[in-house]
């Protein structure tokens, strides 16, 4: 059920209208030769049903039920939970994919037909998600991020966990062959079916975990909400139901944000697989992300104020595809450690930098005169140029040292400002693709020298293939 | 060495900076007595329902002092705007009060954006804008004549297309 080949696909357009001038079946002919096309797994609808299930639940709400009375809430529920059922059976049955010519081909939509092309070349990461449900039932959920996608293109859900991860490999490793030469691709032998798991670079504890999600600022704010609450029911004690229902579930949605982070990054762990940065974690939802070193633009390890006396950090990566929804990741990067100690972030960072050390480096530290710009951060700037890399440090509060590959440098800037320009100092920015609020810049250096490091950087080292 | 130069002046070797043509001032001009002429009148009509006598007239005053100002500082600003076409590199300075270099290899260069809205059209200039990989990058050129700005554009495209390289 797996491998449909094209002689079943549907004859025709006769099952659904459709909408679309350009509309097409599912057998075009727009299928190239290679690999036939294949099916989602079957179950894939109905866990995608029940998705929407809770969501006709939800927005009927309590008050719906209420209104509508048992039974009549109860046959809304089934009414649309049948056409929503029904609505994903034609999504799933119009919905496959296919390999072929180093492109990854995505045919679905019921009413407007679409097919997707994804060069592989441009294939950013790749993650593997299993929601609860889809977990019970060995199900698995694929996710590529490509270059200059708003989002993730073209989610894959689902697929069985073996073909699923069998796909990964093949995609990941078309990929880099691609990136590498294309000639090879077409006689590259098949990867093996089932990995070997190499060992753990880091991973982090459910303990550690918990802690350090503690001591986030977030919490912190909890017994200052709570006591506040106390404090004004005291004072106040003829205070309204709805106003400390209100306060209750505002400090709930504080807390929320540490739980779920706890609960997506719980055994956490990172391996340095062939295809790239393998990083699994999650509690309820497993999820697992495969991220080409290749690709990453800038790393970034943050000592967080909190975290300063147990001497924890933490470390992201960006890279040119937006990682995930969140608007977070999109910002900082994806993280490769949530917590652990320098040295493991060290050597993390080592495997997402292609085997280059960001902490083999000497700072040179910011003129005394950059105090005038940035009195309390002044002694935390640092920045290095080596062969390879660009590294730079910030922050007081929140120190962060953040490396840059050379290769991976879109442009650079010198910018100085009216003080700046009276101190004789400036500032180098550098732009890379992604990871828009990782500091890459190195701030407050002396005019000349922020020129002179501008010009070194602006000439690419050499032999460096871009790899896309 | 004076530290009043601005940041590029610094920049070693045989820079040979292009600049935008001079009706970007006027252009410049006109776009913010469009914007300035309005809120200064407003202000002035607001100042005198509510305050009366003397706050009208020095509200107003420092509405008039303040685009004056502005009016006078455009030229140069205008002027401080410059390209230089490298060998392997497009750099862009510009900024007056925030002094702004930037320095864009050919080979990262996505897409070039070639635009004139139409108070540019008006004043017969257009714009090139390179995008890279990144977000961040910061390279327009403002005000060029037409044919110039497709002429760069054009040399750019070529350049960028033979120093083609990834992410």
């Amino acid at each position: 059920m797996t491998g449909t080949g094209s002689g079943d696909e549907p004859a025709d357009d006769t099952v659904t209208p459709t909408t679309d001038a350009t509309a097409t079946s599912p057998d075009d002919g727009s299928d190239l030769p290679g690999q036939p096309r294949q099916r989602l797994h079957p179950l894939s609808p109905v866990l995608h049903g029940i998705k929407t299930l809770w969501l006709i639940i939800a927005a009927l709400s309590w008050q719906g039920f209420a209104r509508f009375g048992l039974t009549v809430g109860g046959v809304i529920v089934l009414c649309a939970g049948v056409l929503g059922m029904f609505w994903a059976v034609l999504t799933w049955y119009y919905t496959g994919y296919q390999v072929t010519d180093g492109q990854l081909r995505i045919a679905k939509g019921v009413l407007v037909r679409s097919h997707r092309t994804i060069p592989l070349e441009r294939l950013q990461s790749i993650e593997l998600r299993q929601p609860l449900l889809a977990r019970a039932c060995g199900l698995a959920e694929l996710r590529m991020e490509v270059v200059g996608g708003s989002g993730t293109e073209a989610p894959l859900a689902f697929l069985p966990l073996s073909q699923a991860e069998r796909l990964r490999v093949d995609l990941l490793a078309l990929s880099t062959s691609l990136g590498a030469d294309i000639n090879t691709s077409t006689e590259r032998e098949r990867t093996p079916d089932v990995p070997i798991e190499p060992a753990a670079v880091v991973h982090v504890t459910p303990r550690r975990l918990v802690v350090s999600q503690l001591l986030t600022p977030d919490v912190l704010i909890v017994p200052i909400a709570a006591a506040v609450t106390l404090g004004l029911f005291l004072w106040q004690p003829d205070m309204t139901f709805y106003g400390i229902a209100g306060l209750v579930t505002a400090t709930v949605g504080i807390l929320l944000r540490p739980v779920s982070k706890a609960m997506s990054n719980y055994d956490f762990a990172m391996r340095d697989t062939a295809d790239g940065l393998r990083i699994t974690r999650g509690l309820t939802e497993r999820r697992s992300q495969t991220l080409p070193p290749s690709r990453v633009t800038a790393v970034a390890i943050r000592w967080p104020f909190m975290w300063r006396r147990l001497g924890w950090v933490n470390a992201r990566v960006a890279n040119a595809g937006f990682t995930g929804q969140g608007g977070e990741e999109t910002l900082n990067g994806s993280t490769i450690l949530p917590v652990g100690t320098p040295s493991e972030a060290l050597r993390v960072a080592r495997s997402a930098l292609q085997d280059r050390d960001m902490g083999a480096v000497t700072l040179l530290p910011a003129p005394r005169r950059a105090s005038w710009c940035s009195p309390l951060g002044r002694p935390a700037l640092g920045v290095a140029v080596t062969e390879d890399l660009f590294v730079c440090r910030s922050g007081r509060i929140t120190p962060q040292l953040v490396a840059v590959p050379r290769e991976r440098i879109q442009s650079l800037r010198v910018v100085q400002g009216r003080l700046q320009r009276i101190l004789g100092l400036a500032t180098l920015h550098v732009d890379v693709a992604g990871g828009i609020a990782i500091p890459t810049r190195a701030e407050h250096r002396d005019a000349s020298e922020a020129l002179a490091l501008a010009r070194r950087l602006s000439r690419t080292p050499g032999g460096v293939s871009a790899g896309d | 060495m004076s530290h009043e130069h601005p940041v590029w002046d610094r920049w070693p070797g045989d820079v040979v900076w292009r600049p935008v043509s001079p009706r970007l001032t006027l252009l410049r001009v006109v776009s913010l007595l469009g914007s300035g002429v309005p809120i200064t009148a407003g202000a002035t009509a607001l100042s005198w329902l509510w305050w009366g006598s003397p706050w009208w007239q020095i509200v107003g005053g420092g509405f008039v002092v303040f685009l004056l100002a502005r009016i006078v500082l455009i030229r140069r600003v205008v002027r401080s705007w410059g390209y230089a076409e490298r060998d392997d590199d497009l750099l862009i300075r510009h900024g007056l009060w925030t002094r702004r270099l930037s320095i864009v290899p050919y080979g990262r260069m996505q897409f070039i954006d070639l635009s004139a809205n139409p108070l540019q059209r008006m004043f017969d200039l257009s714009t090139v804008k390179l995008h890279t990989a990144s977000a961040g990058s910061d390279s327009t050129v403002p005000g060029l004549a037409p044919a110039d700005a497709a002429a760069l554009r054009d040399r750019l495209a070529e350049r960028a297309h033979r120093e083609r390289e990834g992410l």
